[in-house]
């Protein structure tokens, strides 16, 4: 398993402002500081989420910047109303008796820095060490404009802070290299899609650059490859289920955590493979989404912020490999709910038609309910496609998803039932195979016996569950409607008598004997069937095996009677042996099989003479002869 | 024209093995092979490759090398003798030791008095053949590493031997090497093992060895010629034409490549030595060759000889690997057959039923099965010369290279599954020969022997002794190679290597009569069954008819003696069973390899110019011919009757016989 996320653990609870929350490391070893609130500062152990200290502010001091530890000063720092700076020490008990330092111009926030003091980012744009706040500091940003991430990188020889900034409505990517003790700054360009935003930024440092990952709205994944010499754009990949709330970090080059995501209808988080664009493992998430997620990812934990409580994951992630992401891999996208049907589709090179843009316009017609709210309309419509398809219409209408649809829209729409359109989609074998379940329960709902005629005739492939919810269906419906839709359907009754069905029903129940089933699948899907109509069908199968009329086209043969006999008998085998309505069945049945085997027996005595008979008549095939025989020899 | 009903055996699983040695004597016409269980086998060219002579060998016993003399045949092997056979009792003659350690190669000098052989310990040794003798002569300087190979030229008085990584050139004179030659290795570690060379009159010599490599030498400076890369694998046998222009080689792939010094262009008398022509027929190693004449004649693992006929690339010709004398015994009264492997005999009651069918090729089934009643082996492994079993299986007898012996048998309750069989050895009253054939007569009165020093021994057979009855010390000079018994068991024919064909009283101890000679061997014979004539069917693939009591040929042969069409003179399978039958008096039955052949003597003999489809008659043709044949039995070792109706029909196939041969070569062939 090349990645996998534990099982979620309360680390910290009634977390009021998600802005300000932080969860960053701590002097202590195994341990995190986390920026709870505006005015509260914890310092909680991973290992037992135990809290270990905790700092307070005064009434009238709020936390603007989140609290870091600076490896280098071996002091805690935090920013106080934008200005003052606070800085204390691991023992220090009493926030109150922290160094104070007041900058000149609002911070945005303090970056911390293994080697270095830590890194000011004030709200104008401009970067200084922490020793150095108290200059004026310069920055291109004007108050408008708004610092959406930033982070402070170091590289095998740079030191950089890299800044996402929505400049005069327009992404920019900034970034100060620190070089001969000066910061230069070089600013990007960012150009994502069209009504769009960026929902998550996080950034990884490579050996000489940073990778920027960036989250759109839209699904978006873009990858900005910052070096002190160039930005280079590139678009990773779509992900699906990307929400305003989402938030992300990069846990390397090729995987990103992904915090509040739509997958299969949750809400997730997961570990996503960036190389193969696929979840590696995704978990729900433990609490419903309700306000913005916050993402950490510290000392091999993920901390997620998930509606006022601060939950804690462990996880794991390696390198993927082919064989680790197969089976993960996304194989369809869902079209979003906005986008319209792809329409129909063709091979040709040629430009399509104007009876193709016609038939889309079409199609998305069909599909919105607002365009076609009446059966009539809709069905006016259908025909109208059909109609400018005439010459192609299996070609042209054999998109799937787009059948789909409308197979979707006939069938749940509760308005109208239309009949001629589901007519027509089977005729031309247009439905999918995944829609025939949906088809069949609607010609249940509406005892539709003509459409289940043509589904029959049409399909070749039902699914055991809706073959028999159809048998069930067709032995409780009314004769006369199933006499008149068979008549439709060309069927002239034989003029038998004796059979415990109509001649009208026989002659449906034998088209859905004679389908393909598989026998373990049935037998489950026969429990379905009335204990009175299994012993109507029992009776009458029982009747088809003593009655074969071979010359009837509609007639399963023999073997397809005796296998559906046995998945009957199989699937309802207490009922039937306990009840004493079966009796008479059952010994009928026996007796009728008894007779059957007898009969058969004979033929092995027949097809024992008969072999004799072509032996004799054989052109005789040289004989392996072998130690010793005794033979007849006449020499000419 | 006859309807039988078939025992058709099987089970007879003789394995016969894998050649070792081939040479060709130039002086009698024939080549003589050794196999791996030290047996060595001639063949006369004279009698179309007729399998003459088998000199048993035994197990232990190893023939690494082979050499004609002459009409002296020697061989060596890992004893470290050099052993000369006596080619008439067909057992060894004289032998000397080398003193050097086993021997691997052996040769002779062209006027026939001394034999060299390569030796283990790196010697060359001279042995002095001259006055008939066999004795250690000397041996050359000692040199690393054994000697495998080795070639005479006498005119130029030089020896070659290869051995490892090089050969070396040694004058007879002085015994000292005047000339080595080194080989290349292929791999450092590998040593290049020269298994076979070649020295022509020019001085040019040829060797084959281990890396596949045919090189042409200059042998006066020691220098290559050419070298040829046609094998894939050791070359382990070199034959040389007698005209020199000729050099066949061949080895673990078994491809024989023939390679002619000849010119190149029509314009130029510059010669060289070219590869010429390939012939892809044995299927598993080839260990030795040997060229005559018109053939290049080669064997090894796959046990068949094959001789190739030279400029004639269609003839070939494929010797039986089995025996051609008589393996199988048939007890006629008893319907049990006697089976002969070489080192144990198996005697088996044969299956038996009630019921007959018209229909050809149907299988009846048995209500008897076949069972093993007797397996006997020989003592210390011996391996055995001849065997037979009297016609009530009272009696059996076989021969090894130590004598002859007799049994008695007493059967009781053979029809059932688990019949009573108790084997006794007669010692008193036999003599101490060892026979080379051996037969009951059918009344089980008499044993006829064909001991190996040419006698004919009668041994009377009576229920409590056994004595010697009569004996014709002095019958021939040749081996006699076929012994056959009237049915009334008062004559009986003898055949030998001289074509000398006798027919004696065996109650009477006179000759009776003596056929005219005819100049090819007898390859089968028997009596009809009134016992007036004797049917011989010989080499040359006529038959005969014989009138003992006329002592002249009989009408119908003396009418068809010389009608047999040509296309049926050329066949090259030799007849090695002759049979005839109460019922059918009018018909000789005769099998070769893969047919069996009925001669109806009522019928007319097809014209002499007949072609080969023509010969035989067929079925739902008008087409009358003498001859009928039935090729639904294929590598027939035996054919003979048993009662009336009953034939038992000795299989061996080629299939089964290759189950038991070791692995190929695997060689990538197309399309595997």
């Amino acid at each position: 398993m090349a990645a996998s996320i534990g099982e979620p653990v309360v680390f910290a609870d009634d977390i009021k402002d998600p802005n300000i929350l932080n969860v960053a490391t701590c002097g202590t070893e195994g341990s995190v500081i986390v920026t709870q609130n505006p005015n509260l500062i914890n310092i909680y152990k991973v290992e037992d989420q135990k809290a270990l200290q905790s700092w307070s502010t005064k009434h009238n001091e709020h936390i603007t910047s989140p609290v870091i530890w600076s490896e280098h000063n071996q002091k805690y720092v935090t920013v106080i109303n934008t200005k003052t700076v606070k800085t204390w020490g691991k023992d220090e008990q009493n926030f109150e008796k922290s160094s104070t330092k007041h900058a000149k111009c609002a911070i945005n926030k303090i970056l911390p820095s293994d080697t270095t003091e830590p890194v000011v980012l004030f709200n104008n744009g401009g970067v200084a060490f922490l020793g150095r706040i108290k200059d004026t500091q310069e920055g291109p940003l004007s108050d408008k404009d708004e610092i959406l991430f930033c982070e402070f990188m170091r590289m095998s020889s740079d030191l950089c802070v890299v800044c996402l900034l929505n400049q005069e409505g327009k992404l920019q990517l900034m970034s100060y290299w620190y070089r001969n003790d000066e910061w230069i700054r070089h600013t990007h360009p960012v150009e994502v899609a069209p009504n769009t935003q960026v929902v998550s930024c996080h950034a990884v440092p490579g050996r000489n650059n940073v990778k920027v990952f960036i989250l759109c709205l839209n699904g978006d994944l873009l990858c900005q490859n910052l070096s002190f010499d160039q930005c280079t754009s590139q678009a990773l990949q779509t992900i699906v289920g990307v929400t305003k709330t989402t938030s992300m970090v990069a846990l390397s080059s090729t995987h990103i955590v992904l915090a509040g995501c739509t997958k299969d209808n949750q809400d997730v988080i997961g570990i996503y493979d960036v190389k193969f664009g696929a979840y590696e493992v995704f978990k729900p998430l433990p609490a419903a989404k309700k306000s913005s997620i916050k993402l950490f990812a510290l000392h091999g934990h993920l901390f997620v912020l998930c509606h006022r409580t601060l939950h804690m994951f462990s996880y794991s992630c390696h390198p993927s490999s082919l064989s680790s992401i197969l089976g993960h891999q996304r194989v369809d996208v869902q079209p979003q709910p906005e986008t319209p049907p792809p329409g129909p589709l063709s091979w040709s090179k040629s430009k399509s038609s104007s009876s193709n843009t016609e038939a889309n316009k079409l199609y998305s017609e069909l599909q919105n309910i607002s365009m076609a709210k009446t059966q009539k309309e809709f069905e006016k419509k259908f025909l109208s496609i059909m109609k400018s398809h005439e010459s192609d219409a299996t070609g042209l209408l054999s998109e799937t998803t787009t059948m789909e649809q409308i197979v979707q829209r006939c069938v749940t729409d509760q308005k109208f039932w239309p009949h001629n359109v589901l007519d027509q989609l089977l005729v031309h074998r247009l439905v999918p195979n995944r829609c025939i379940k949906e088809i069949a329960e609607g010609i249940i709902r509406h005892e539709d016996v003509a459409l289940l005629l043509q589904c029959l005739n049409s399909v070749s492939d039902i699914p055991e569950e809706s073959l028999c919810s159809l048998i069930n269906f067709i032995l409780g419906v009314e004769d006369a409607k199933v006499a008149e839709a068979a008549k439709m359907d060309g069927f002239s009754g034989t003029g038998k008598s004796g059979s415990p069905l109509s001649e009208a029903k026989s002659h449906i129940v034998n088209k859905i004997v004679k389908k393909p089933y598989n026998d373990v699948f049935i037998i489950e899907c026969l429990h379905t069937i009335t204990f009175q109509n299994v012993l109507t069908l029992l009776e009458y199968l029982c009747y088809l095996v003593s009655n074969l009329d071979t010359q009837v086209s509609s007639m399963p043969d023999l073997a397809q009677i005796v296998s559906f006999i046995c998945v009957l008998i199989d699937a309802h085998y207490q009922q039937l042996v306990l009840s004493p309505d079966s009796q008479e069945v059952l010994i009928s049945l026996h007796r009728t099989v008894e007779g059957q085997r007898e009969y058969f027996a004979e033929f092995l005595t027949l097809d024992v003479l008969i072999s004799q008979m072509k032996r004799q008549f054989a052109i005789p095939r040289p004989r392996a002869v072998g130690k010793y025989c005794i033979e007849v020899l006449h020499v000419y | 024209m006859g309807e039988f009903r078939v025992h058709r055996v099987r089970f007879f699983e003789y394995q016969p093995k894998a050649i070792q040695c081939i040479v060709y004597g130039k002086e009698v016409n024939k080549v003589a092979l050794s196999r791996s269980d030290g047996c060595i086998e001639t063949w006369d060219l004279k009698n179309d490759w007729y399998q003459d002579k088998v000199i048993q060998g035994s197990e232990s016993k190893s023939i690494e090398t082979l050499c004609w003399q002459g009409e002296r045949l020697y061989s060596a092997g890992l004893d470290g003798d050099v052993v000369e056979y006596d080619l008439k009792k067909l057992e060894p003659k004289a032998s000397a030791s080398s003193n050097a350690g086993p021997v691997w190669c052996l040769t002779t000098d062209s006027h026939g008095k001394f034999l060299a052989a390569g030796t283990e310990d790196g010697c060359v040794v001279l042995f002095d053949t001259d006055y008939n003798s066999l004795q250690y002569y000397r041996s050359f300087d000692k040199q690393e590493g054994r000697i495998l190979s080795i070639a005479w030229n006498t005119s130029l008085e030089v020896i070659l031997t290869g051995g490892v990584d090089n050969m070396r050139l040694w004058s007879v004179k002085s015994g000292h090497a005047v000339q080595r030659m080194t080989l290349g290795r292929v791999e450092k570690s590998k040593e290049t093992i020269v298994w076979c060379v070649a020295i022509l009159s020019d001085m040019t010599l040829v060797s084959g060895d281990s890396r596949g490599r045919t090189i042409f030498w200059n042998g006066k400076q020691g220098t290559q010629i050419k070298s040829f890369q046609m094998h894939q694998a050791d070359v382990l046998c070199l034959a040389v034409h007698q005209d020199e222009k000729q050099v066949f080689s061949s080895g673990v792939d078994p491809k024989v490549v023939q390679f002619q010094y000849t010119t190149t262009s029509r314009e130029s008398d510059w010669k060289m030595w070219v590869r010429t022509k390939i012939w892809y027929q044995h299927t598993h190693d080839v260990r030795a060759m040997a060229v005559t004449p018109t053939d290049v004649v080669s064997g090894g693992v796959d046990t068949t000889l094959l001789a190739n006929r030279l400029g004639n690339e269609k003839n070939k010709r494929k010797m039986r690997s089995i025996p051609m004398h008589q393996l199988v015994g048939v007890a006629k009264d008893r319907n049990a057959l006697l089976l002969q492997y070489p080192d144990y005999l198996e005697l088996w009651r044969l299956g038996n039923t009630r019921k007959t069918s018209e229909k050809d090729g149907e299988v009846l089934p048995e209500e008897i099965p076949p069972q093993k009643l007797i397996q006997l082996k020989t003592k210390d492994g011996q391996h055995i010369a001849c065997c037979a079993i009297s016609s009530r299986a009272n009696w059996m007898s076989y021969s090894d290279i130590d004598g002859f012996k007799l049994y008695k048998i007493t059967m009781t309750d053979t029809e059932s599954i688990s019949p009573s069989v108790d084997l006794r050895k007669v010692k008193k009253g036999l003599p101490s020969y060892s026979a080379h054939r051996i037969v009951f007569t059918p009344d089980e009165k008499f044993l006829v022997i064909a001991t190996s020093c040419q006698k004919i021994v009668v041994i009377s057979l009576d229920e409590d002794s056994v004595s010697l009855y009569h004996a014709w010390d002095d019958y021939t000079e040749e081996s006699i190679h076929q012994l056959s018994v009237s049915p009334n068991s008062k004559l009986v024919a003898v055949a030998d290597l001289s074509y000398k064909i006798t027919v004696l009283g065996v109650v009477s101890k006179e000759v009776v009569s003596q056929l005219p000679s005819y100049k090819s061997t007898v390859t089968a014979m028997t009596f009809t069954p009134d016992s007036r004539n004797l049917i011989t069917a010989h080499a040359d693939q006529k038959i005969y008819e014989f009138d003992v009591e006329k002592k002249e040929y009989s009408d119908w042969c003396r009418e068809v003696c010389n009608k047999f069409p040509n296309a049926w003179k050329k066949r090259h399978q030799i007849i090695h069973h002759i049979s005839t039958s109460p019922r059918y008096p009018d018909k000789i039955f005769f099998c070769d390899l893969d047919k069996f052949f009925i001669l109806d003597k009522t019928q007319p003999f097809p014209s002499i110019g007949s072609k080969p489809f023509n010969l035989v008659a067929r079925p739902n043709s008008s087409k009358v011919s003498a001859f009928h044949v039935c090729t639904r039995f294929r590598y027939l070792i035996h054919m003979d009757f048993v009662n009336d109706d009953w034939v038992v029909m000795v299989e061996r196939t080629k299939l089964a016989m290759m189950e038991s041969l070791p692995m190929a070569m695997q060689q990538k062939k197309f399309g595997t």
